[in-house]
């Protein structure tokens, strides 16, 4: 059995890499096949935009990396080439690599989804990985619907207010925590990539709408118009914080007794900030409404990095700024029921156990 | 190739001339093109994008700190809409780079100097070659296009009366240093190491103690080392690296526009070529070898490749060499010969090894260079003599200017040496000073301008001869102020001033040159290439406009100079008229100089 971890940050420097290097750091702590990419380019020296300067991801022997060809003459560490992957980036062609002599490597993996499920494949399938872990980059989380888990980086980087950034975090934890559809829901058979609209009788007609996305006026008010026919909406695709709210300024009560299905939460939370779409959210619940997703993304676990670059207008640059890390951990524990860790300096024990015990309950 | 549908989105709210200028270029390639109007939402670019079933899009943005995260938002966007795996996306703008394109997720990052074709290769999914337009590939001959026609007969006439007087004197007369450079062409020809090293006993001879002592006993002056073998062929690795991606740029924006050469001679070889790569990208068309000052004042050159701690790069065969053979093909390269005790040999290992140009003054040498008159004139006859055989035209500069000497009587000296290399089949080419000079400090001719003065020069010499001009050196020269150093934009606009009055070559300084306390860097040197490109190119054609005072001061000097060249003629030698200051007297600041006085030899 296996296990694809995702570590998505909800702002640059919240601490990705961090974590990702604590986690790598303990999995060699206990002898397990890892498999290592990214959905961006990470492992830089310093960062592209600020400037200051970045942990770079250590790698031991025999871990399997995917990174993009120009990147492997960065870093200190040695490979051999199993696949040259027709995938191709910024920096040349996505190489699924052995590590042969430890070192220091720059991960730029693939960074569309579809890619990055290749990899994964091959990593699992015929390079024998038992946990692959994926890197995330920027505030990108699209592409970590590819993964079985993922685990949240946040921190003063996104925002230095700590009630506001533990709200925020709470409204992410909410959304990734949406009921999803029993298994024997019919939905599952489903494979459209257009909205759907399904009347109360399932078996009588769907009516399939133009786009797979929720993002504009003219699919809020076809809905709104079918809506008495209809019973389930069905979203494949993208649903925009904007879009959202005009449905429910539009539909009020007569949400009641009618479910909207999305693909997945990361298609939700894509489309807005996590507070206003769990407000979006909630007032469909509130009007008798109902919300599931078709698939389940797991949150694993969240790490908080109180670190932030501060920007120093009289000096024209970025300089390292901290928030209260207590105050930080303590409110972020009370607001969900996931480990929440201090990567930098609680380490990743915690989180190596959390990930054992889905690899687990995986086989 | 087929024809694709591009949508263009500025996710900006006003900059999109970028890609107007793509859209142009890709329905110029049969390309249809959508191109929305600056300040729309993310998401309506999105729609824009499956509504018009594009298969490209490139977005445009201006970079700072949060607006990656909008980036990034927007490829996510893309992402969760389904259209990443059939919608190409790519990102321009002036802070992006193809690292910063990886982590926002793009399939490819413009940056700036992208060009149209580039955008264009990414649509059409192929390797994007760039196209070498704009790169100059041919050298110039700055002295193609002169016959040398004398406008002033009377100066003429006075010219050629001293030059007969020179050559007369010559002609029975000898210097180790012409000695040297015999041998020094016989070791450079000959295949046979024992007669090399013969040749070398016999060079040794006619050396310096300090020279001698490298020959005989393996000994290296003060301050200089052998390079390594192993720093020998880094040099040659990394020369072979520049140029493979090496794409240098024009200086030039009309034809008109003088060629540019620039300054190097930093001590060591190595790093002379960083500076002179640096300078040939941005667009340089020639350099030029400085030597340390202590090597015009010691008898006999030394060989093989070698370093020195100070400024000033010591003339070897092999250090010229190694110099020649880093140059692209189209840098014009000249050697300076003009001061000296090694003069001859100096124009014979440069002309063995193929340098373009060199430089022979004798009044300049022996006023301000610090080499005895006798000694230099003697020395000069003999190089003007290589350079004419190995065809290297040859600049007669006046810096004896800098030293104070007022620029009718330098510009006498340079017209009595320019005559002496015609009368000996060579090319000279006039340089004129074309600064601030203490001339004009004193006398306030540049109290208002830069300009009139600088003209009247031009003026005069092109009033009394057709011969090719090189402004030097470096123009703009002594207008430094404490916290600019030399303006860029003072080296530009002199430049601009040259071109206006139709020179052929100027020689331009870095921007950190002269008290800059510390040595020159490749970024000032670009910084002041790249503003006389931007002078070139503001000009085009139109022309700067002196006042009347050019044309009278240009009167002025042609008169002082007919004056000088009178009082030389009267005083009967040339060299004496050196002696007595009739072309810079010590109360000018000029002195003759003393290295090698007494030193000229009676041919056997």
């Amino acid at each position: 059995m296996s296990l694809i971890v995702g570590i998505a940050g909800t702002a640059k420097n919240t601490g990705k890499t961090t974590t990702t290097s604590a986690i790598l750091n303990e999995l060699y702590k206990i002898n397990i096949s890892i498999g290592l990419t990214s959905i961006g380019y990470d492992g830089e020296e310093i960062d592209n935009i600020t400037r200051l300067p970045k942990p770079r991801l250590f790698v031991r022997e025999n871990t399997i990396l995917a990174t993009a060809q120009k990147c492997l003459c960065g870093g200190n560490a040695k490979y051999e080439i199993l696949e040259t992957t027709d995938i191709k980036t910024p920096l040349g062609n996505i190489n699924i690599v052995r590590v042969v002599k430890e070192g220091l490597a720059v991960v730029a993996g693939p960074n569309k989804g579809s890619q990055l499920r290749y990899v994964e494949n091959r990593m699992i399938d015929d390079f024998g990985c038992k946990i692959v872990l994926v890197d995330g980059a920027l505030n990108r989380i699209a592409p970590m619907i590819e993964t079985d888990g993922i685990i949240i980086a946040t921190g003063a980087a996104r925002n230095v207010n700590i009630d506001i950034l533990v709200k925020e975090t709470k409204a992410l934890y909410d959304l990734l925590n949406l009921a999803d559809i029993s298994n024997d829901e019919f939905l599952h058979s489903v494979q459209a990539d257009k909205i759907i609209l399904f009347p109360e009788n399932l078996n009588e007609e769907k009516k399939l709408l133009n786009y797979g996305s929720l993002i504009d006026d003219s699919t809020v008010k076809e809905i709104i118009d079918r809506i008495e026919d209809t019973r389930i909406i069905f979203i494949p695709a993208l649903i925009a914080e904007s879009a959202l709210k005009q449905l429910n300024d539009g539909m009020g009560k007569l949400w009641a007794n009618r479910t909207l299905v999305i693909k997945d939460s990361i298609k939700l939370l894509t489309g807005g900030e996590p507070e206003n779409l769990l407000n979006e959210i909630n007032r469909i619940k509130e009007n008798g409404g109902n919300v599931k997703t078709l698939r389940k993304l797991p949150l694993l676990a969240i790490t908080v990095n109180p670190f932030y670059p501060k920007y120093r207008f009289e000096k024209d640059m970025y300089e390292p700024g901290y928030i209260d890390k207590h105050e930080l951990l303590e409110k972020m524990r009370k607001a969900v029921k996931v480990p929440v860790i201090d990567i930098k300096h609680e380490g990743a024990t915690t989180l190596l156990n959390t990930l054992l015990a889905c690899l687990e309950k995986q086989s | 190739m087929s024809r694709k549908k591009v949508l263009l989105a500025p996710l900006d709210p006003v900059h999109d001339i970028g890609l107007k200028m793509i859209k142009r270029g890709l329905e110029q390639n049969g390309h249809d093109t959508i191109l929305m109007p600056p300040d729309h939402t993310q998401e309506e670019i999105i729609k824009a994008i499956i509504d018009n079933k594009a298969d490209v899009v490139l977005i445009s943005r201006t970079l700072g700190y949060g607006v990656a995260e909008i980036l990034g938002k927007f490829i996510d966007l893309a992402e969760a809409a389904g259209l990443r795996d059939r919608v190409k996306i790519g990102i321009g703008g002036m802070a992006i780079r193809p690292e910063l394109a990886a982590e926002l997720g793009f399939d490819a990052g413009f940056g700036p100097g992208t060009t149209v074709e580039e955008a264009v290769a990414f649509v059409e999914d192929r390797e994007y070659i760039p196209a070498e337009t704009g790169v100059k590939q041919e050298k110039k001959d700055i002295t193609a296009d002169y016959k040398y026609d004398f406008n002033n007969k009377r100066i003429e006439k006075l010219l050629d009366t001293i030059v007969d007087g020179i050559l007369d004197y010559v002609s029975d007369k000898t210097t180790t240093a012409i000695m040297r450079a015999e041998l020094r062409r016989q070791i450079i020809e000959s295949t046979s190491e024992s007669e090399k090293d013969k040749f070398r006993r016999e060079y040794a001879k006619l050396c310096d103690d300090v020279v001698k002592s490298f020959y005989e006993a393996g000994k290296y002056r003060e301050k200089t080392r052998p390079l390594s073998s192993d720093e020998v062929s880094a040099l040659s690795k990394y020369v072979g690296d520049v140029n493979s991606r090496m794409r240098p740029m024009k200086l030039q924006h009309t034809d008109k526009n003088p060629v540019v050469f620039i300054q190097y001679g930093t001590g060591c070889p190595f790093m002379d070529i960083a500076h002179i790569k640096s300078c040939e990208a941005w667009g340089a068309d020639g350099v030029i070898h400085f030597d340390p000052s202590w090597g015009a004042r010691t008898e006999g050159f030394l060989e093989g490749y070698i370093t020195h701690e100070e400024d000033g790069s010591i003339i070897t065969y092999e250090n010229l060499k190694s110099i020649k053979e880093s140059l692209a093909p189209y840098t014009l390269w000249q050697v300076r010969a003009h001061r000296g005790l090694n003069t001859p040999e100096t124009v014979v290992i440069a002309g063995k090894i193929g340098a373009d140009l060199t430089k022979i003054n004798i009044a300049y040498g022996s006023l301000s260079g610090g080499t005895d008159p006798e000694r230099l004139t003697v020395d000069a006859v003999a190089a003007i003599k290589y350079a004419a055989e190995f065809s290297m035209p040859f600049d007669v500069v006046t810096n004896e200017e800098l030293s104070g000497v007022p620029a009718y009587k330098a510009f006498a000296g340079m017209l009595i040496v320019s005559k002496l290399g015609l009368r000996l089949g060579g090319k000279p080419i006039l340089q004129p000073l074309f600064c601030y000079s203490p001339e004009v400090m004193i006398n306030g001719q540049m109290e208002d301008n830069y300009v009139d003065f600088n003209a009247a020069k031009i003026y005069c010499l092109r009033n009394i001869v057709n011969a090719p001009i090189w402004c030097g050196a470096p123009i703009g020269f002594l207008t430094q102020t404490e916290d600019r150093v030399q303006s860029s934009l003072m080296t530009a606009l002199h430049a601009s001033l040259a071109s206006s009055l139709g020179v052929d070559g100027i020689s331009i300084a870095s921007s950190d040159e002269a008290f800059s306390k510390g040595p020159i860097t490749a970024a000032s040197r670009i910084d002041t290439l790249r503003a006389t490109q931007a002078s070139f190119r503001f000009f085009g054609h139109a022309n700067m406009e002196p006042t009347e005072n050019a044309k009278k001061w240009a009167e002025e000097m042609e008169e002082g100079i007919e004056k000088v060249l009178e009082s030389v003629v009267k005083n009967g030698s040339f060299i004496d008229a050196l002696y007595q200051g009739l072309l810079g007297s010590r109360e000018d600041g000029a002195y003759p100089g003393r290295a090698g006085r007494n030193s000229v030899l009676t041919k056997a």
